[in-house]
């Protein structure tokens, strides 16, 4: 009976995984098996049932009282994500990118990398993505000649690239677990002025590490061009006559978006949740000014939602320019009658054009569309949250993550040894479930174990991240694949859809290798910007 | 208008009234609720758990229909008491769905307002920003059960994906009893004495300038649940109807998807 009671919590994650895999909603599986767990946990007199008392106290502390603002990050994000699919960005930046890239050896493969990152940092939802690219690009690059695999393999890859590259919503979600992990970690040694870390800084530490891998595609891009031209043969001239008007029209507004989210980000000026906010409202312009959803043209409403949108920036600008090199803060009272008068000029016309461009979007629908996507998004994230609450919490208190930790110490090779198991478990898990799951019950059992050996938060996140993204790369299972073979014509097999992939998934190992022997490639940036 | 647009502005609306009465009373709607709303709230809290003694038999009709309907043709009393209660179902949390999905805009304009206040005015105002969070909160709580129903909340699909229409029903049907009901049911328990200590006290922010409406906050906590439940049986309803081999009611239109 003991040595039952013994791994009981084992026996638990087993059930847990067999039962997501019968297909039922991920958020109540969690919960129910949890909750059979504690029924056995009760009738072994190992549970105690108070603590079932305290699940909505859990539920609201966890996701919604004050200091959790943070999360909030995540339906802002989507928001902004979801407005700038509507408004077709991604087409028009591939089209743009295709005509200064395509004529090149190579040139496509390369306009896939590129857009797949600027997509991953404005927003940064993969099955989008890689749906969006494979809709449009794929057909385009068959048709060029491309070899099946390398194209289908650079779309999925490029399309994962939205988890890695700041600002992600797995970034916030995993940066908030470790948060708490790592202030859990040092209360259990004892230290009692903890040091903090904030998804800002995950956001500075993956930066570097997902540039590398963007750097790495397109290396991989250019060797295929040289080493097997037939794969990746140039388009006709006639095809590249690269509008440069054009190009700075799809490419600049996406730019500035992620310049002045990321970089305020960056600087810590702006939290992620606030950033996101303007992020949001950003793209709500954007969309206005593309007049997305709606077929007519006209001119006026066209207008005032640029004009919206450039006061939006000119009051940015105005805030950073009034602030650079001051030693306090100033604010619109201590700029002068010209200052004062320049911003009230602009929140008026951000006003007046948030109020048109609103009116607008609501009119074509596409409004509509966005908060019931965002609503639905935000519904699926949290209420696995709270599945996930319930799950750790009875696998902790039958003794759980006594096991766990026995486990892992007991792993040859200290930190290393532990780090690689969770690694690998990780990356097994990823083949079948979805990020969110499993940042919102492995992290919290595994983090404070991994960070009270010694490891830095940061490299551990990044690491983490980096190993998911890779981890939905990897054939037969990676959730990338899937999206494209939805999308991707008949004629490409799906053996050429993983066979395409694999490169990839070892330029993905090549990358956590290298951040796993440097950590400075992830905790540089944030040690730098944040002293 | 769209499903829940009444609903949130009916919402809206009543916040005006009641904040417009309480300024031209001078504080009268505030002390009003102060002196009757806790015995107000705990005679509404005895009555739902009256209504939930005469209700819980509903939580049977999947099952009956499921295992009845392999038998014999369904009873046209049953078939039609069904169908009512499936659209009845998701007529009310399609409302709150609907509803919720304002929340959306409505973070992301607080959000910004929160942002140009305190970057160019340097200004904060805490009641702004814990609206904020109350938004957060009410969006996704009152979004899931319409998310259910649109099929929004993710699968492991590897194996679903694959199943045949009675395999899927299958899974929804027992899925529903096992997981959702039982979850759902864990939280109202447990809320019964959380409402009880917060609405004893009409729990307020912790700021002292911060919104009094904490007690509101978590109680949509045990409505989340209760839209589950009804979301769950009228998912397991239909799964039911699918097993037995007879007529479900069509899926409502879901908004995200667009119109085209």
């Amino acid at each position: 009976m003991a040595v039952f009671i013994e791994i009981l919590p084992f026996i638990m994650f087993i059930a847990a995984f067999i039962a997501l895999l019968r297909g039922y909603p991920v958020a109540f599986t969690l919960a129910g098996v949890a909750l059979l767990f504690a029924l056995i946990g009760l009738a072994l007199n190992v549970f105690d049932p108070i603590h079932f008392r305290a699940f909505p106290q859990r539920i609201y502390g966890n996701l919604m009282e004050m200091d959790r603002q943070i999360l909030v990050a995540v339906p802002l994000f989507v928001f902004m994500g979801v407005m700038l699919e509507k408004s077709k960005v991604a087409e028009e930046l591939l089209e743009a990118m295709g005509a200064l890239f395509g004529t090149m050896r190579g040139g496509l493969g390369i306009s896939v990398v590129v857009v797949g990152a600027l997509l991953a940092a404005s927003t940064g939802i993969v099955g989008a993505t890689v749906v969006t690219m494979g809709l449009l690009s794929l057909p385009t690059m068959l048709k060029r000649g491309y070899s099946p695999e390398l194209a289908a393999g650079s779309i999925a890859a490029s399309g994962t690239l939205g988890q890695i590259i700041p600002p992600s919503i797995v970034l916030v979600l995993l940066g908030d677990q470790i948060s708490n992990a790592y202030q859990e970690a040092q209360r259990e040694q004892g230290i009692f002025a903890p040091d903090i870390v904030s998804v800002g800084d995950l956001f500075a530490g993956a930066l570097i590490p997902g540039l590398l891998l963007v750097l790495l595609y397109i290396g991989y891009q250019i060797f295929i061009a040289i080493t097997r031209p037939q794969s990746a043969p140039a388009a006709p001239p006639e095809d590249g006559n690269a509008d440069w008007g054009k190009i700075a029209r799809a490419l600049l507004p996406p730019l500035f978006l992620i310049i002045a989210v990321l970089g305020s980000i960056l600087a810590g000026l702006a939290t992620p949740t606030e950033a996101a906010g303007i992020g949001a409202v950003g793209a709500t312009f954007l969309a206005g000014a593309r007049n997305a959803g709606s077929k007519h043209n006209p001119r006026l409403g066209q207008i005032l939602s640029f004009a919206g949108l450039a006061s939006l920036i000119g009051l940015i600008l105005l805030i950073v320019v009034a602030n650079i090199g001051q030693e306090r803060r100033l604010f619109v009272a201590d700029l002068g009658l010209a200052g004062t008068g320049l911003a009230w000029a602009f929140v008026l016309i951000t006003l007046a054009g948030a109020a048109v461009t609103l009116w607008r979007l609501k009119a074509s629908g596409v409004l509509d569309e966005v908060m019931a996507s965002t609503a639905q998004i935000s519904a699926m994230v949290f209420v696995i949250l709270i599945g996930a609450a319930l799950f750790s919490l009875i696998f902790k208190e039958l003794g759980g993550d006594v096991v766990v930790q026995a486990a892992l110490e007991a792993v040859p090779g200290g930190k290393w040894g532990a780090l690689a198991i969770v690694m690998l478990v990780m990356f097994l898990l990823g083949f079948f479930l979805d990020f969110i799951e499993i940042t919102f019950v492995v992290v919290p059992i595994v983090a404070p174990i991994l960070l009270m050996m010694g490891i830095d938060p940061v490299w551990l996140g990044v690491l983490m991240a980096m190993n998911l993204q890779t981890s939905f790369l990897t054939p037969p299972f990676g959730f990338a694949l899937f999206y494209l073979r939805g999308v991707a014509p008949p004629e490409v097999t799906t053996a050429a859809i993983y066979r395409g992939a694999i490169p990839f998934v070892i330029i993905q190992l090549i990358g956590i290798l290298a951040v796993a022997l440097i950590p400075a490639l992830a905790t540089g940036l944030p040690e730098w910007l944040y002293g | 208008m769209r499903q829940g647009d009444g609903l949130f502005f009916a919402l809206v609306g009543l916040s005006l009234v009641l904040l417009l009465a309480d300024m031209a009373t001078g504080g009268g709607v505030a002390g009003w609720a102060q002196a009757n709303l806790p015995g107000i709230a705990r005679s509404i809290g005895g009555a739902m758990i009256a209504v939930a003694g005469f209700a819980w038999p509903l939580l049977f009709l999947p099952l009956i229909i499921a295992v009845l309907g392999r038998f014999i043709a369904l009873p046209g009393a049953l078939h039609g008491a069904n169908s009512r209660f499936v659209r009845g179902a998701e007529a009310i949390t399609g409302a709150f769905g609907g509803a919720a999905r304002w929340f959306a805009l409505g973070l992301v304009l607080a959000t910004a307002i929160i942002v140009i206040q305190r970057y160019v005015f340097g200004y904060a105002s805490t009641k702004l920003q814990e609206s904020v969070i109350y938004m957060h909160a009410l969006l996704f709580l009152l979004a899931s059960a319409s998310t259910l129903l649109s099929d929004g909340h993710v699968r492991v699909d590897i194996f679903f994906s694959k199943a045949s229409a009675r395999g899927k029903a299958w899974i929804d049907l027992i899925g529903t009893y096992l997981t959702l009901i039982p979850m759902s049911a864990l939280i109202l328990w447990s809320s019964t004495g959380y409402m009880n200590s917060t609405w004893r006290i009409l729990e307020r922010s912790r700021e002292s300038d911060g919104l009094p409406f904490v007690f509101l906050l978590k109680t949509a906590i045990p409505l989340f649940a209760i839209l589950m439940i009804l979301q769950g049986l009228s998912m397991a309803c239909r799964a039911g109807l699918t097993l037995a081999g007879q007529d479900v009611p069509p899926q409502p239109k879901n908004l995200a998807e667009g119109e085209v």
